[in-house]
């Protein structure tokens, strides 16, 4: 739409874009304004941060986690948060597979002058995802990097001792995530993937792990995207050797669809999640902490130290018992990768959460 | 044996004894008598059973809580379509003297006729009138979708000129379809609405609704009983029964439907949301055949929503603040009023739901701006 103007700033200067979230001409600074003054509502409105708290942002070197840096940066000095950012990357310890996104984070850190922690697999679990791999070989690792990347986080802010992580997690992520969680009936989840904060004092099902939050919750991909390419971010763009298994596959469509029909059906499928209440009598899973590392599980002992157990012992296949099952099943629905390649879709572990 | 024999109907395997070579040696899971009727492929059925089984499911969702008084007066929403041919044929029977366990309330049957909105329809009001009042000797209440309107608010030209996507006209029909039926119902003192709704089409409309921004009311939309009006409840016996079986309980009985045109197949090539939806779920069915029921399970462990305010466009629960959810715009508040209250006074403040609110800015609400 060329010779149209902008909406917000009433033709002062000319439209650049055309805004996802409502089919609007918007020209670039005030594009960035919206932007960056609707995140801002959302941390104010639900409370995200307290002043003085040190937040870990989830830093992968892609777009959402960049953009969610910058903008937290931006906030911070802006409206004097009064907050200490860390960038926190997690290593797996793949040969040549983190290493372009890692330069990435590398160089964001010095963009933004944050500080940057990198913690490897080696010094959370004392494994490397390649060590992983030699030990129990190609058919089985997949156990190991979906449990290892769903705590790695949580591990890696506890050791640093934050106050809390911000994720990089999207408004679409969220309507997905509400959607799979229905079609395979996972009320418990249902319910806490609409949180736009958990772990904190008002959430009472999950046990003493560090709270997460999701500032971009209400941000569109789409604008996440127009964001970092205006703003020319430097960021990783995966090509992602996940290529989302049938389901997941349906639902990213039948959004992208919705999205055309109705712009706003992103929002509106985020509202609906929020509005669901689940029946008091519905069984939930008991959360309590695990004895070893103290992240929250169902067992007294969490699958991660169980599996890190079994390879100590040189048993590697312990934990992948009687559960294995089930989770194969979950995984024929939902497989993260292929049986002969590695897991390459950091976020993809991140919201697909698995029963432990 | 079995006389069915519809090899490329979706709903059917017909079973021929010794001529395919997969299904020759499937029996009936029930008794030992060949199977003819396959719903769930691990369970083939001979007609028999699936009748007594397909019977047996609506009937025991009727008994459950007693939904129903004795002598009770249940209006019964017919649109000609499968589903609810099939529930006016299980309730004919359950209501004859013969039956069983006869059903012990008055039924009377409302046709809401939607042909005034399309210029080269033929109305089927005549093959209602016929099955209904001439063979089933029920009291029947035809009304016109556009029942009721002054002239110069004209339905047609609101939704098909005025309202901009297919999805927002759905809605409205859906909507004003609901409120011409509570109106029948309560002006007959029929304490009692029964729909046809089954657990596929629920299923999508979950899903849907949850797209539309309306999850607060999924648990509502798809329970037994919906008491979102005060003075009519919502009933839905075959929210346990899936299409297919439906399909096949019909194709079983020589159940015939109606061709009736309605909104969506009237609107070109265009998509809605619920159609999307729909596609959606009958895909995923047909890839994960538990999906239906996985969804349908789901929506059964969410709580209703109880707050005494409700949306005058939809009648469920409002979803946002008393604030929010007034309208400001005066014309639209007029639209409300025509189209959903039967109140005269069109100056008292109209609230909507949030995804009530989202259909409306998809209609423009007054001719003159136009
Ligand atoms: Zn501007
Ligand atoms: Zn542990
Ligand atoms: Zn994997
Ligand atoms: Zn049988
Ligand atoms: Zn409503």
């Amino acid at each position: 739409m060329p010779s149209a103007t902008c909406v917000s700033c009433n033709g002062q200067r000319p439209a650049a874009l055309v805004r996802p979230k409502t089919s609007e001409p918007y020209c670039k600074q005030c594009f960035f304004d919206a932007f960056e003054r609707e995140i801002h509502e959302t941390i104010v409105k639900e409370q995200l941060f307290k002043p003085g708290e040190t937040i870990a942002v989830a830093a992968s070197g892609g777009k959402d986690s960049t953009v969610l840096a910058h903008v937290l940066k931006l906030l911070n000095e802006r409206h004097s948060y009064g907050l200490k950012l860390v960038l926190l990357s997690i290593d797996e310890g793949i040969t040549g597979y983190r290493d372009d996104s890692l330069e990435t984070v590398k160089r964001n850190q010095q963009q933004y002058e944050l500080p940057l922690i990198i913690l490897t697999y080696k010094e959370l679990y004392g494994w490397s995802m390649d060590e992983i791999v030699k030990a129990v070989g190609r058919k089985n690792n997949c156990t190991f990097c979906g449990v290892f990347r769903r705590q790695a986080l949580d591990r890696g802010a506890m050791k640093l001792s934050v106050n809390k992580i911000a994720t990089g997690h999207n408004a679409d992520d969220i309507a997905e995530t509400i959607l799979m969680n229905i079609l395979r009936g996972d009320i418990a989840r249902l319910k806490r993937c609409t949180l736009i904060m958990t772990g904190d004092e008002s959430d009472d099902s999950e046990g003493s792990i560090i709270p997460r939050c999701k500032p971009l919750k209400y941000a569109y991909e789409k604008e996440i995207v127009l964001y970092a390419f205006y703003k020319r971010l430097d960021y990783f763009s995966t090509e992602c050797l996940y290529s989302p298994n049938a389901y997941r596959g349906n639902i990213r469509t039948y959004i992208k669809d919705l999205e055309r029909l109705r712009p706003s059906s992103i929002i509106d499928i985020i509202h609906s999640g929020e509005q669901l209440l689940v029946k008091q009598s519905t069984k939930m899973p008991v959360q309590r902490v695990c004895e070893r590392c103290s992240y929250c599980s169902s067992m007294p002992i969490c699958k991660a130290c169980l599996l890190i157990e079994g390879l100590n012992k040189g048993v590697p296949k312990l934990g992948i018992g009687k559960t294995e099952r089930y989770r194969k099943e979950m995984q024929k629905k939902d497989e993260c990768c292929s049986d002969q390649s590695l897991c390459h879709c950091m976020k993809e572990k991140l919201t697909v959460n698995e029963h432990n | 044996m079995c006389q069915i024999n519809e090899e490329d109907d979706e709903a059917f395997q017909a079973l021929k004894s010794g001529t395919n070579k997969g299904p020759i040696s499937r029996k009936c899971v029930s008794c030992d008598q060949d199977a003819c009727v396959v719903v769930r492929t691990a369970d083939p059925m001979c007609r028999k059973c699936f009748e007594e089984f397909f019977i047996h499911k609506f009937r025991s969702t009727l008994s459950k809580s007693n939904v129903f008084g004795r002598g009770e007066n249940v209006l019964l929403a017919y649109s000609g379509g499968s589903s609810s041919s099939a529930l006016l044929h299980l309730i004919a029977e359950g209501l004859s003297v013969q039956a069983r366990r006869r059903l012990q309330f008055q039924a009377q049957v409302a046709f809401i006729d939607e042909s005034s909105l399309y210029s080269d329809v033929v109305s089927v009001r005549e093959k209602v009138t016929d099955l209904i009042t001439n063979r089933l000797q029920y009291p029947l209440h035809i009304v016109s979708i556009d029942d009721n309107l002054d002239k110069d608010d004209d339905f047609q030209q609101l939704l098909l000129e005025r309202t901009k996507t297919l999805t927002a006209r759905e809605e409205l029909v859906r909507r004003r379809r609901l409120k011409l039926l509570f109106d029948i119902a309560i002006r007959e003192k029929c304490t009692k609405l029964i729909t046809g709704d089954n657990c596929t089409k629920l299923a999508a409309q979950i899903l849907s609704d949850m797209a539309q921004g309306k999850g607060a009311h999924v648990a509502l939309e798809c329970n037994l009983t919906d008491s979102r009006n005060d003075l009519v409840t919502i009933v839905r016996p075959f929210r346990e029964i899936t299409s297919k079986e439906i399909a096949m309980y019909n194709r079983l009985n020589s159940i015939e439907s109606l061709q009736n045109a309605d909104i969506s197949t009237m609107s070109g090539p265009q998509s809605s949301i619920f159609q999307l939806t729909e596609t959606l779920v009958n895909d995923l069915q047909r890839q994960f055949p538990s999906t239906v029921s996985t969804i349908f399970r789901t929506s059964d462990k969410l709580e209703k929503n109880i707050r005494p305010e409700r949306c005058d466009l939809c009648c469920c629960p409002l979803d946002i603040n008393v604030d929010e959810s007034l309208i400001s715009d005066q014309n639209r508040q007029k639209l409300v009023h025509q189209l959903f209250t039967t109140s005269p006074n069109s100056n008292e403040p109209v609230h909507v739901c949030y995804a009530c609110r989202r259909l409306l800015r998809d209609v423009q609400p007054n001719v003159q701006s136009h």
